[in-house]
């Protein structure tokens, strides 16, 4: 199965045929890496695309990314490949055993040939975009790999998961989702709805995180209800008054936090002081200085595996989609 | 998503072959429509020129409560959003009726371009001395007013680089280069070709009517054409637009190379629409909006039926990465536009329930901001995404297709009910005084006289599938179907929220 936005790209390193030393994936820090994956049986015409790549070498290297190019063609044919079009990229061969990196992206036909295709991967070592045979029976125009390079750096991001972060699920699940909310936004209750299924259904594929996002602009009861929240999870019930919250349906009156706090049994006298006293206000304000600092905007914005999800808010859209992501790690349910 | 609107003005459906036999020659729109979601059943909103625009920008069907006018201060404007969410909003318009007169219509956008000297758009008061085309007034529309104007507005120009279309063209590919790095944009195009006046260069003409060396009349009356033109002329009249109509298929193919080059293709949508047609003697009209006119072609006082090659628009959409084409043919109009443009930004979905749709907001903060504020109830359009991703068969079961209703009376109030079944009826209102108008900004009541009428203002009704060319009114012979179409046409005039005093002449059909 190929690889698809949102897995880790599996590590790998190759010999260049046309540069000195080793090349690949897991060895560059802090650096995007456009993967190409190239045949050995190809037309003039893709060795020609593959020379536009390399002619926009530099503009990748503007974006923060290094061109690499696999093909499990024998060292020597890249070596001639190289030498015609005046390929600098490094070119690495893939032959020993034969297409063994392509194997393990996914990119190789029934019949065991080499798909053209190219992976964006970004610092983090996870793949953010995937450009197919199936869409691009050729390489694509490098020039949009550029644009996605441009609209990455640009990307909201997710805010780096903390030990001290409000979280249910393994720390190790393949899959992490990090859902930036407001207790007061019913598209945020919406998806605290989808969630709770999806947790349920896949107990142990996925992590959830969740970071507070009040949009105090018009929710002005989010804010507190946030640090209800917190002050809850001082009492070690986070989320059975994160659920009440939400299940609250924006009534989110002083009166109605402390209500909700008698009945999911807190320490009610100890709550409202440190309601009172905006005790957890300074976790509120972190987390608000962090979304900003990650261009998160509105709430609800939800990450899976590091990337903003732009699908339908629904529990079968989000499944269908966490589902998909199990099956590259060989872990669906 | 970015996307592109490129609006071209008067570009009429058949020009295109996606949509049929067609007579321009279009290669860059017919190679796009094979990458595109073409729509086959597209129909103009509120009309003409600029109630279509505040459709098209407020997602409503604006012809129940506007007329004609200034962008209206208190219309949450598409670009308004877009801008508040952060997304580069650019607007490159040669459509004069945009911005002259205070218009305002860039109003939310980050940035506007006006290319400036189209049509009735005042711009040079040089060179002093301009020598208006023979034809005359007789011919002529606006001889006397507005053509000098336009002659001094164009007398400089050398090559087709300088017309209109090639210029807003020029402008979006520099813009493109420069903002290529932008997070996220949306740029929307107004080229008024191929309206009126019609000069592309000879080699476009000559496409169509090669040896002609009669009058070229650019800037005809809208009227019963036999009454000022000679078959010959009205011909070329056609020639004339049909060589602006490839003008623009050329230039458009130049922004879509350019699209391309930059890798725009990743993450860019490619919306491709007009506003509406325009008659070249079908119904005996040339024209599409009001007739006739008197000789200084400034007076009007009756609308032309929204007739199928007036009402029926090109629509097209690609978007980012689609290589294949696709027919729709769900009935869609110019509010859709409004919705879909902000679901492909990321803005909004929308919720497919039993063949329906309705937009919904993805996240909170969007439609709030200090200054204003959006119920996204209050607009009609509906997203054509849906239909796009096959989760829906339709938005609606009827279109319409509407003068604006504000001046009570059936010389203006025409409007065009279109329904899935292949009816069309049309309807001018039933008022108790006729020329009763509310006066405004645009119609003077005293130039609405009954007794100049010349065009149908009763009911009619036209079997489409049998008919195309609306030639037999069967109204006769099935006045129950017509009332109920009346009906339903009422009913969504409620649902819209039409104001009392707007439906009230419209209740009953006969």
């Amino acid at each position: 199965m190929i690889l698809q936005p949102g897995v880790k790209a599996p590590h790998f390193r190759l010999r260049a045929v046309n540069a000195s030393g080793e090349f690949g994936v897991g060895t560059y820090r802090d650096k995007k890496v456009v993967l190409v994956f190239f045949p050995s049986a190809f037309e003039t015409e893709l060795a020609d695309q593959l020379a536009e790549y390399d002619r926009l070498v530099p503009e990748f290297k503007d974006q923060g990314a290094s061109v690499l190019v696999v093909s499990d063609s024998p060292e020597e044919d890249l070596k001639e490949l190289a030498r015609q079009k005046a390929i600098n990229a490094p070119l690495l061969s893939d032959s020993n055993p034969r297409a063994s990196v392509a194997r393990a992206y996914g990119v190789l036909s029934a019949d065991g040939a080499v798909l053209p295709s190219v992976f964006v991967i970004d610092e983090d070592g996870v793949i953010r975009r995937l450009y197919e045979a199936s869409a691009y029976p050729n390489l694509p125009n490098p020039m949009m790999v550029r644009r996605f390079l441009v609209t990455l750096r640009d990307a909201p991001k997710a805010p780096p998961v903390a030990a001290n972060d409000r979280s249910r699920g393994a720390a190790d699940a393949p899959v992490t989702l990090v859902e930036c909310s407001d207790y007061e936004c019913r598209h945020c209750i919406e998806l605290d709805a989808a969630l709770r299924v999806l947790f349920d259904r896949l107990a142990g594929k996925i992590r959830l995180v969740h970071r507070h996002l009040p949009f105090e602009e018009t929710h002005r009861q989010a804010r507190l209800a946030a640090e209800a929240a917190e002050a809850a999870g001082a009492q070690g019930k986070f989320w059975e008054m994160h659920h009440r919250l939400f299940e609250a349906g924006c009534a989110l009156s002083r009166d109605g936090l402390i209500r909700y706090a008698g009945e999911i049994g807190l320490d009610v006298e100890r709550f409202v002081q440190d309601l009172d006293a905006h005790r957890f206000g300074g976790v509120i304000d972190e987390h608000l200085s962090l979304a900003r600092a990650n261009r998160i905007r509105f709430p609800p914005s939800l990450f899976i595996n590091g990337i903003l999800y732009k699908g339908p808010r629904t529990d079968e859209a989000l499944l269908a989609h966490i589902e998909s992501l199990l099956r590259c790690v060989g872990d669906a349910p | 998503m970015n996307v592109i609107l490129i609006m071209s003005d008067s570009y009429r459906r058949d020009n295109l072959s996606c949509y049929g036999p067609a007579k321009v020659k279009t290669p860059r729109l017919d190679g796009f429509a094979k990458q595109a979601f073409v729509f086959d059943n597209a129909y103009c909103g509120s009309f003409p020129t600029m109630p279509n625009r505040l459709d098209q920008t407020s997602g409503r069907f604006c012809h129940i409560d506007h007329q004609w006018c200034r962008l209206p201060d208190e219309t949450v404007t598409l670009q308004q959003i877009l801008s508040g969410d952060g997304v580069a909003t650019y607007l490159i318009v040669d459509n004069p009726h945009m911005l002259e007169m205070g218009f305002n219509y860039a109003r939310g956008f980050n940035a506007f371009e006006w290319i400036r000297g189209q049509e009735t758009d005042v711009w040079k008061t040089s060179p002093k001395n301009i020598k208006l085309p023979p034809g005359g007034p007789k011919k002529y529309r606006n001889y006397n007013t507005r053509l000098g104007n336009y002659l001094r507005s164009t007398a400089w120009w050398r090559g087709e680089e300088d017309h209109f279309a090639p210029r807003s063209i020029q402008a979006a590919c520099t813009w493109l280069e420069e903002n290529q790095d932008q997070e996220r944009f949306f740029l929307q195009i107004e080229m008024f070709d191929p309206h009126e006046p019609w000069d592309a260069p000879k080699h476009y003409v000559d496409l169509y009517d090669p040896g002609y060396t009669g009058l070229a009349i650019t800037f005809p009356h809208y009227n019963f054409w036999r009454d000022f033109l000679t078959e010959e002329e009205l011909n070329h009249c056609r020639a004339l637009y049909m060589g602006e109509a490839s003008m623009v298929d050329h230039w458009v193919g130049i922004l879509l190379d350019k699209i391309d080059a930059l890798g725009l293709t990743e993450d860019t949508a490619v919306i491709f629409v007009s506003d509406h047609g325009y008659l070249f003697g079908e119904h005996d009209i040339i024209g599409k909006s009001f007739l006739p006119e008197d000789p200084d072609g400034t007076m009007w006082y009756e609308a032309i039926p929204l007739y199928n090659d007036i009402r029926r628009i090109p629509l097209m959409v690609r978007l980012p990465g689609q290589t294949g084409g696709q027919h729709i043919g769900a009935m869609v109009q110019t509010p859709d536009l409004m919705p879909t443009i902000m679901e492909m930004a990321g803005l909004v979905t929308t919720e497919s329930k039993s063949g329906f749709s309705s937009v919904q907001m993805l996240q909170c903060g969007m439609f709030v901001k200090e200054d204003w504020k959006l119920d996204p109830k209050q607009i009609h359009g509906r997203s054509l995404m849906p239909l796009i991703r096959g989760e829906a068969k339709k938005l609606r079961d009827l279109t319409v297709t509407s003068h604006t209703l504000l001046h009570h009376t059936p010389l203006l109030a025409k409007c065009a009910i279109v329904t899935e079944d292949g009816w069309a009826l049309h309807y001018a209102g039933k008022y108790k005084t006729e020329g009763a108008g509310q006066g405004g900004a645009m119609y003077l009541d005293k130039l609405i006289n009954p007794a100049l009428s010349r065009a149908p203002k009763e009911p009619l009704l036209f079997n489409l599938r049998e008919d195309p060319k609306e030639a037999n009114n069967v109204l006769g012979k099935n006045e129950a179907l017509a009332r109920e179409i009346h009906q339903r046409y009422v009913r969504w005039l409620v649902e819209l929220g039409i104001p009392e005093q707007h439906l009230a002449g419209r209740r009953e059909l006969l």
